[in-house]
């Protein structure tokens, strides 16, 4: 029993992350309705860029984290100003903007792995505590606080702030919205900039905590959209709940059996979940006519 | 109209037979027949040479492409060396350097640009998945490949245009449990071991021969090359109570050491330096506050002056220690220019990769440029080398005190009492 607690406790550090990268990333998608697969991309660079501040410019931790949030949200403003607006100008299909997505993403992978390398980068900041057959460190805790605080902000920025309201108009009905002269495109930016703030407290903790690697994006971004499709389109904090969920899940498949087996165990949950109930757990009906 | 449909359908026949015909003829060709075709045999050719063409295959991108980055640095030091000496009797090495990615793919397709169209008859290949996959085509062109870079057991004798001048794994897994169990005498033995060639048949190796050095492997637990998230391998270890955890094959585990420390891991590790090299394990115990006993290649630069040497250029080129891999395609084009020399005695066009294969195997026992000896099995082109343990601790200041704690010669490798 104390490796299965050990392992959930695992699990919940490693959910906090996914659970941030699911409420940032269905943030965006259901504002943009286009799969924003570039944000493991910017994952990647938080990561590094944090890394960066502290170790290469010598920075204290407290200012390498404010700005790389700055560096992130940059990042995301840079997206949506150079690849998702001349594509959105250019076409209405979703497919020239999910390609690029996936372009940016290597892109951002690949410049991190020639300037940084393809080692792990860590930001050792890690206390561990250990309480008979458990153990656990202060990322662990820093993770599951900065889920619950991620949250809080999504919320009290969809339903306290003007512009958050205006973004949930757009995200039920953007035609709709426009028509009654809400500024969609400022919409856009404002959650690129916020969804990828965000997603870099997700970063630095997993920088701190196992470390960040060139191509770490394409597992974080698989989580994300796992966490988003479970959680249900349209539902932010179900992807954040389901984020958390997977986490967990994860951490807990290798209890009986070795951890090679995770990756298939998990994939195949989610599919049969996904054909039984295709909506997702929280969300509405008439998702595929949306998106 | 019906005449007319018919003669239609015959004009197509016609022209799906030729067609046919056309594509079953070119499918028959290999590409090196085509460009033999284009071009003057190649063998015919070339008995003066401008250059020697020299290759070398390692991952310079992707997850293990520091690794790659690594070995060429080594690989440039040697070559730059020797042609600034003017070459091999005045003809210089003409260096081709392709990334195998370390997978058998990746190595397949760098063989045959490296063999088809730069005519390389000789290069070094590191990683186990590419260097198997590349065997049979090795055979097939005559190109010898120098494994530098992979010490899986599956690779002694399956091709006899494959060698290696890197410890065989076994030898290691063989002296480290030796080792755990005579003179540090600890019997409880958990193994992480990663889930490729490399690991699987290491972990049954070990398996076999940690019984007869009477040592109980408590568990062992499987890791996905690539991974980067550990907690749950660390937190089974933990559970294992073991005394000494073994880690099996490398890439990953300087990140498993990273976090094992973080999850409450700090049992003695053992593992093998030609993969991770000295630096990394080196790092991650001074980081981790560890202690980590490694098998290495005796490449102590007390005994091989030309070791400090390579050293010292190495350190400035890439600020870290060479491990005995890089050692090992350090001395790479050096065993070659042997071989030339060799080869070049029996006249004719000596530089070619059945002339080397058959230069090497003639001689045998080599001594490298480095000052290690050699000697090559001629029935599986695996090798043997004198080696060490060392024993690195790293200290709460994060700085590590690297010591070698035992010396084995080849005699008593081959004589030790567990040695299957």
């Amino acid at each position: 029993m104390g490796l299965l607690l050990q392992l959930v406790i695992d699990g919940l550090a490693n959910g906090g992350v996914y659970g941030i990268v699911g409420i940032t990333l269905a943030l965006i998608i259901n504002t943009k309705k286009t799969f924003h697969i570039a944000h493991g991309g910017v994952f990647v660079f938080a990561g590094f860029i944090a890394w960066a501040f502290i170790y290469d410019a010598g920075l204290s931790l407290w200012l390498s984290v404010i700005l790389t949030v700055i560096g992130a949200a940059v990042a995301g403003i840079l997206i949506e100003l150079l690849v998702y607006r001349p594509i959105g100008r250019r076409s209405s299909s979703p497919l020239p903007g999910l390609l690029a997505s996936i372009g940016v993403m290597y892109i951002l992978q690949s410049a991190m792995s020639i300037i940084f390398g393809t080692y792990p980068k860590i930001i050792k900041v890690q206390k561990t505590y250990v309480l008979g057959a458990i153990s656990f460190t202060n990322v662990y805790v820093a993770a599951v606080i900065a889920f619950i605080l991620c949250c809080l902000t999504i919320y009290v920025f969809l339903n306290k702030t003007k512009l958050g309201i205006h973004t949930k108009a757009v995200c039920e009905n953007p035609r709709l919205s426009k028509i009654w002269g809400i500024n969609s495109i400022r919409i856009e930016f404002s959650v690129m900039a916020i969804g990828s703030a965000l997603l870099g407290i997700a970063s630095l903790l997993q920088t701190a905590d196992i470390g960040i690697t060139a191509y770490a994006g394409w597992n974080v971004i698989l989580i994300g959209l796992m966490a988003y499709l479970i959680g249900g389109m349209g539902s932010i904090f179900g992807a954040g709940l389901i984020g958390l969920c997977l986490g967990v899940i994860q951490a807990v498949i290798p209890w009986k059996i070795p951890n090679i087996w995770t990756p298939f165990i998990l994939f195949t949950i989610i599919f049969v979940f996904m054909v039984v109930r295709h909506r997702g757990l929280f969300g509405r009906k008439i998702w595929t006519h949306e998106v | 109209m019906n005449a007319k449909k018919s003669r239609l359908l015959l004009r197509h026949l016609v022209l799906i037979l030729i067609l046919s015909g056309t594509l079953l003829v070119f499918s028959n060709l290999r590409p090196s027949t085509l460009l033999a075709a284009s071009s003057p045999n190649p063998r015919a050719a070339l008995t003066k040479y401008d250059t020697y063409k020299i290759g070398l295959q390692e991952p310079l991108s992707g997850p293990m492409g520091s690794i790659g980055q690594d070995e060429s640095a080594a690989f440039n030091i040697a070559i730059n060396e020797i042609n600034a000496q003017g070459g091999v009797d005045g003809i210089k090495f003409e260096p081709d350097i392709e990334d195998n990615l370390a997978t058998a793919d990746g190595g397949i397709a760098a063989f045959n640009k490296m063999v088809e169209l730069d005519k390389v008859p000789i290069m070094e290949v590191g990683f186990t998945a590419p260097v198997r996959a590349e065997a049979a085509l090795a055979t097939k062109h005559e190109a010898v490949i120098i494994n530098c870079g992979a010490f899986s057991p599956a690779l002694l004798g399956i091709s006899p245009y494959l060698f290696q001048i890197l410890t065989s794994a076994n030898d290691e897994y063989s002296l480290m449990f030796y080792f755990v169990s005579n003179v540090l005498h600890l019997k409880r033995v958990g193994v992480v071991w990663r889930n490729d060639d490399t690991g699987s048949t290491g972990i049954a190796y070990i398996k076999k021969i940690a019984s007869k050095a009477g040592i109980d492997i408590v568990g062992d637990e499987p890791i996905n090359t690539g991974s980067s998230d550990f907690k749950a391998e660390v937190a089974k270890a933990r559970s294992w109570n073991a005394e000494f955890i073994y880690l099996v094959s490398g890439g990953e585990m300087s990140t498993f050491l990273q976090q094992a420390t973080a999850g409450g891991l700090t049992v003695p590790f053992g593992c093998y330096s030609s993969q991770m090299g000295h630096s990394d394990i080196q790092k991650a115990t001074a980081e981790n506050h560890l202690v980590v006993y490694y098998t290495s290649a005796d490449i102590s630069p007390d005994k091989y002056p030309m070791v400090k040497a390579f050293a010292d250029k190495y350190a400035a080129a890439t600020g870290g220690q060479p491990a005995s891999g890089q050692v090992n395609t350090y001395d790479f084009p050096y065993l070659v220019a042997d071989l030339i020399n060799l080869s070049k005695q029996q006249g004719g066009e000596y530089y070619t990769g059945a002339r080397l294969r058959d230069a090497l195997l003639k001689q045998l026992n080599f001594t490298l440029h480095s000052g290690i000896q050699i000697t090559f099995d001629p029935q599986t082109g695996g090798s043997h080398q004198p080696m060490v343990i060392y024993k690195t601790t790293g200290d709460a200041q994060g700085k590590f005190v690297s010591n070698v704690v035992a010396s084995y010669t080849l005699d008593q490798i081959n004589n030790l009492p567990d040695y299957p």
